[in-house]
């Protein structure tokens, strides 16, 4: 069992801001959902009216 | 307020025109966007969407790519051609034909521009035409009459200038007017330019008393000497390094400032602070790590603001011109230019540009050779290396940072050069590009893009940068170890001894192997010390290592991860977060950067291919992962032999 400090306040606080940390950086690499925006991609494989 | 709040627009404008005739300029101006605006063809590779009100009702604006002709075998083309048909649409958008049609056209170039007016015209939608650039058409003596154009075609036509805003107000209302033109103008396109030509005569000639020969004269000798195959590559060279200098010797000061403030701000924390977790991870993580990479931000902002300056000028299409000659023995042609020179930004809209490139294969060389050229996250490890290898002289950091730009293009020219003569193999296509008049610098769009790209930079810093600061720093300080072994030999012989200097001095070394010992066995350090190994060859200890893993996370996340490593084992406070990690030491005592680690790093960097989201838009872009595994597997394995010969080499000549 490594030796980290289970009863210290603090370090539940920095061990939380840890995974929060690394759940924004998990995040980078999952697929992401396409933000609403102004900038719009037309490409010529998009729907075409029938 | 979201977008399906936003009230219902009641049409659709689209902005149609050739490259480089500042329709982009006049989409800014009417929709109030500070889209980035470019004065060489090929940068509009989207259609970027804004509202522009028309007697007081609200409609969208598009603004297309920028398109020589309607009829060409190109994506811009076929993406122009499928809005008019109303074919196509934004996203999450019924097609429809636009409701008006704005044809943007070069008052400096109205033939040319008037045969893509003409194949408007076809489309029989209700059209505006506009002739932008009227001051500069004045200036140099050539009159177009827009109400003779506006009887031939039938249509309303309004000369402005997007760029002053003379005249831009009275576009709404020629929009309120707009007709379908009325003209004949044929069905081939040899009718459309016999219609251009006629057209041209009957409504533009010069008027000799506004003709400013100078300016034409002036314009022919800077040509002569920009376009020139020699003269032209080396202005091309002093000019960037000029600008690198100038970065360098005006940056100077105010990283010197945000250095000092980080500094004070960390010393600060520790002394408010209440001893624990807390005041460590504020101190040495969050303070250190942003204060690490946030330092490079003067020189981002003044990088961007040079070349968009340059940019405006006129001179970077000159640059495109001379560039075309070099790059063609390449195997690329001058199609490739725009978007390797977007990827100096990032890669990703410069692999994003490579769909302009009419030739698969040129495209398919472009797309994988993009990421050599040095993107905005090489800079702070740029600048951190080069102060580290040349910290006294400004020019000789200027001259090593320009050398990053010319080794990274090198790199990227010798690489479509393999591919183009094995698995690429084929001749590549010619390109035409007009060469736009010079323009005085405009200092406001050049600040804005500036502002731009140091917010993108802050946003990164607030975001990726403090998640990686934290967690590096949480690796780092657990788990908790005892006192190093050696270091309970030398306090019991401070017990013993009785000069009170010796015992600071025993103490003083126990502090440093009880740090070292805690960092090799805290999380942090066993990582490196697994994967050290590796990168061994290329003289990177375990900090080192770690800071070239994380950086697969992002690039610039270099100096925060050494920031955050030695933050611990240094003192911050008094020499500066820079200077810290400059004397970083290893666990043996010896230093982090030698020149010969140092220039290995630079190499590696320059070269390396780091960033997962590049890869990604590879592989949509050039049709398959494959390609993307190639572009990782031929950079990365550039950069790491490339590393190790350099700091091999160094080594055994006993200069590093």
């Amino acid at each position: 069992m490594p030796n980290l400090p289970l009863s210290d306040w603090q370090f539940w606080i920095v061990t939380a801001l840890a995974l929060g940390a690394l759940w924004i950086l998990i995040r980078m690499f999952l697929p992401k959902k396409k933000p609403k925006g102004r900038r719009t991609t037309l490409t010529v494989s998009a729907k075409r009216r029938q | 307020m979201n977008e399906a709040a936003k009230p219902e627009l009641a049409g659709r404008i689209a902005l149609l025109g050739n490259p480089n005739v500042g329709k982009t300029t006049l989409f800014n101006r009417l929709s109030g966007s500070r889209h980035k605006t470019s004065n060489f063809p090929g940068t509009t590779q989207e259609a970027v969407l804004g509202r522009i009100t028309v007697d007081g009702v609200e409609h969208q604006l598009v603004d297309l790519p920028g398109i020589y002709a309607l009829n060409l075998d190109s994506s811009e083309s076929s993406v122009c051609r499928a809005v008019l048909n109303g074919n196509l649409a934004p996203e999450g958008e019924a097609p429809a034909k636009p409701d008006t049609l704005v044809v943007v056209a070069d008052s400096t170039n109205l033939l040319r521009n008037l045969a893509l007016v003409a194949e408007a015209a076809r489309f029989k939608l209700p059209t505006v035409v506009v002739l932008n650039m009227v001051d500069l058409a004045r200036r140099r003596g050539i009159h177009a009459d827009e109400s003779r154009l506006s009887e031939i075609l039938g249509c309303p036509v309004v000369a402005m200038s997007a760029k002053s805003g003379e005249n831009v107000d009275s576009l709404s209302g020629a929009i309120a007017k707009a007709t379908p033109p009325t003209a004949a103008v044929g069905d081939s396109e040899a009718d459309a330019e016999r219609w251009a030509d006629e057209t041209y005569s009957a409504i533009a000639a010069p008027a000799p008393e506004d003709i400013d020969d100078d300016h034409d004269a002036l314009t022919d000798r800077l040509d002569r000497a920009f376009t020139h195959p020699v003269l032209g590559i080396i202005a091309f060279a002093a000019i960037m390094t000029g600008l690198f200098w100038v970065i360098f010797s005006l940056a100077a000061y105010p990283m010197d400032w945000i250095d000092a403030i980080f500094a004070n701000l960390g010393g600060w924390v520790e002394a408010t602070l209440p001893e624990g977790a807390i005041r460590d991870l504020l101190a040495n993580g969050v303070v250190a790590g942003i204060g690490g990479t946030v330092i490079f931000l003067p020189q981002i902002c003044l990088l961007f603001l040079l070349i968009s300056l340059l940019e405006s000028t006129g001179y970077l299409a000159r640059a495109a011109f001379v560039i075309d000659r070099v790059m063609r023995p390449f195997g690329l042609s001058g199609h490739s230019f725009v978007p390797l020179l977007s990827s100096h930004a990032c890669a990703l809209p410069g692999i994003m540009a490579c769909r302009a490139i009419p030739d698969r294969r040129d495209r398919l060389a472009t797309i994988l050779v993009a990421p050599f050229m040095s993107c905005s996250a090489r800079i702070p490890v740029y600048v951190l290396l080069v102060v580290i290898l040349f910290p006294e002289s400004p020019t000789m950091q200027a001259v090593a940072f320009a050398g990053c730009y010319v080794i990274g293009g090198l790199a990227g020219l010798l690489s479509a050069l393999i591919a183009r003569r094995s698995f690429l193999k084929g001749k590549s296509s010619g390109m035409a590009l007009e060469l736009p008049s010079y323009r005085a610098p405009d200092l406001v769009l050049s600040l804005k893009t500036s502002a731009e790209r140091g917010w993108v930079f802050l946003k990164k810093a607030g975001t990726v940068i403090l998640a990686i600061s934290i967690l590096l720093w949480w690796l780092g300080a657990y788990p908790n170890v005892g006192p190093a072994p050696e270091s309970e030999a030398l306090r019991t012989q401070a017990a013993l001894v009785s000069d009170s200097e010796q015992i600071a001095a025993l103490e003083a070394e126990a502090d440093t192997l009880d740090q070292r010992y805690a960092t090799q066995r805290s999380y942090l350090g066993r990582i490196g010390s697994t994967i050290q190994p590796v990168f061994a060859p290329l003289g990177y200890d375990r900090q080192l290592t770690i800071g070239v893993m994380a950086s697969f996370a992002a690039r610039e996340v270099f100096a925060t991860t050494m920031a955050v490593q030695v933050a611990g084992t240094e003192e911050i406070e008094d020499e500066g977060v820079q200077n810290a990690i400059a004397t970083a030491e290893r666990d043996d005592g010896t230093p982090v950067f030698t020149t010969a680690t140092s220039w290995s790093l630079l190499i590696y960097y320059i070269l390396a291919m780091q960033c997962l989201p590049t890869l990604v838009v590879t592989a949509r872009e050039a049709g398959g992962a494959k390609w993307a595994f190639l572009q990782l597997a031929w950079m990365c394995g550039t950069a790491y032999i490339s590393a190790m010969i350099v700091y091999q080499t160094l080594r055994a000549t006993g200069l590093g």
